[in-house]
């Protein structure tokens, strides 16, 4: 028996939520857009009349005003955005146990068990929309299908307060004649690698050899491949399952460009003490450590190395991602943003091997991070910091761990 | 404009929030039956919260509570 899986995604989701706490702005072009003080002043989400005078996604400000001098831009409150993200999985979470996030305003439900509950799979689903609608003022577009990838695809296919249903019998009919560039995982250079190849829609995607797509792009060809003719078959993570964490990261774009090793080591270190802050809370050590950065010309690159144990310790993640960084980057143009991320995670309550020579010192820095931590908790994150953080404080003074809190949850399979 | 109102409200041993009455503009103004909670956005005023649908005085209003803030809907 085939699955029954929703993928439900939020229309224009910042846009609809200050459109709701600003009703007179509903029949008015309104984007959500950062600080451009901060350099964070790009466009995150618009509404649809917005988007219909061609505004997109990342752009910048000026250049939004200037194709719509009449948009009215509101600044992020993430803060409300995370409670009715938490109130619509809240009311996915009614409907199945099995909920999967993807992001702050996406998610997959597997209802193959529950449907009967309320009716038909396409009753459940309008019952979702329509409750989401009522109870919270803004609406989605749900796609539903036998698989992740269809359902997602279904979900984009129409917008705005849609259910569009692919199944064994129409997907031929809607899904390949899409562009490949629909296809979740394929990005700007996969769909510029697969064109080139005269691979332009989905259906031709799906009729590719696996093994030429294997050779062209290595593993991931016959995920590719499997994807185009609806056969990816990886589970909803149940609800319970939802919070594992994959990696731990943070990223910030600098007030001013980073232009030598010091400036980015500054950065480096705050970003790191979130880092290793946020480990300890959950728990988790990491061993794989990853250096993330964009320089002024938004080209970018990323470096990743593997520790010989796993860490938490602030210093040590600090020194690795730093070494990494003036090992694999020679400041030629100056650094707009910069991150750092660990990935491999295991628990911190596992058996380690000590270190013969520096296991002292790594009990001293963890006495050090704890107490911090603890100081910042009770006294706020500003009470205290390394003076050496004060050298440069347009580039230090922020405060990754609670200013940064939309995580998109990894894709798993 | 949202229009932000002082409630008067009974809190019962099983945690339920009843309004009993509303300051409004120097007035009181006795709620004579709730008829309905559920949550719901006021896409008149822009929020979301647990609604009270409200007879006062014989007219039915509708009354928001969002987080710990109460709102009457506009007419």
């Amino acid at each position: 028996m085939d699955r029954i899986i929703l993928h439900c995604d939020l229309n224009c989701f910042y846009a609809s939520v200050e459109m709701l706490y600003h009703p007179e702005t509903r029949h008015l072009p309104v984007a959500v857009a950062g600080n451009p003080e901060k350099r964070h002043g790009i466009i995150l989400t618009k509404n649809p009349l917005a988007k219909s005078y061609g505004i997109k996604t990342a752009e910048a400000i000026w250049q939004a005003k200037a194709k719509c001098p009449n948009l009215i831009i509101y600044p992020p409150d993430y803060r409300k955005y995370l409670k009715f993200s938490f109130l619509v999985k809240k009311i996915f979470s009614e409907y199945t146990d099995k909920v999967e996030s993807f992001g702050i305003d996406e998610a997959w439900l597997d209802i193959t068990h529950s449907y009967h509950l309320f009716g038909s799979p396409y009753h459940t689903a309008y019952l979702i929309k329509e409750r989401i609608k009522e109870e919270l003022g803004i609406t989605l577009s749900i796609g539903l299908s036998y698989n992740k990838v269809l359902a997602k695809l279904g979900s984009d296919y129409k917008k705005y307060d849609c259910i569009v249903v692919i199944n064994r019998a129409n997907k031929a009919q809607i899904v390949d004649p899409l562009p490949v560039s629909d296809l979740l995982f394929v990005g700007r250079s996969t769909t510029a690698k697969l064109n080139h190849f005269k691979i332009f829609t989905i259906g031709q995607l799906a009729n590719t050899d696996y093994k030429f797509l294997h050779k062209i792009f290595g593993k991931i060809g016959p995920i590719l491949h499997a994807y185009a003719n609806g056969l990816e078959c990886s589970e909803v993570t149940a609800h319970s399952d939802s919070e594992l964490v994959k990696s731990i990261g943070n990223s910030s774009t600098t007030v001013i460009d980073m232009s030598c090793y010091q400036e980015a080591y500054l950065v480096l270190s705050v970003l790191s003490q979130s880092v290793a802050s946020r480990l300890k809370k959950q728990g988790l050590k990491g061993i794989c450590i990853s250096v993330s950065i964009r320089t002024k010309d938004l080209e970018h690159s990323s470096f990743q190395t593997t520790l010989i144990q796993p860490t938490w310790l602030y210093r040590e993640i600090l020194t690795t991602g730093f070494t990494l960084l003036k090992k694999n980057y020679q400041m030629v143009k100056p650094l707009r943003s910069i991150g750092i991320s660990i990935s491999k995670l295991v628990s911190a309550h596992n058996y380690e091997q000590l270190d013969l020579f520096d296991q002292q010192k790594k009990e001293h820095q963890l006495t050090l991070d704890l107490t911090l931590d603890s100081i910042r908790q009770r006294f706020g994150y500003h009470c205290i910091n390394y003076a050496s953080l004060k050298v440069n404080q347009d580039l230090t003074d922020f405060n990754p761990k609670e200013e940064h809190v939309i995580f998109p949850t990894g894709w798993r399979i | 404009m949202k229009q932000w109102v002082e409630v008067i409200a009974k809190f019962d041993s099983q945690g339920n929030i009843l309004p009993l009455w509303i300051l409004f503009q120097g007035k009181k103004y006795q709620i004579d039956k709730i008829q309905f909670i559920t949550p719901a956005a006021s896409l008149k005023s822009g929020g979301a919260g647990l609604r009270y649908t409200c007879l006062i005085a014989s007219q039915q209003r509708y009354l928001f509570l969002e987080d710990t803030k109460w709102f009457i809907d506009k007419i």
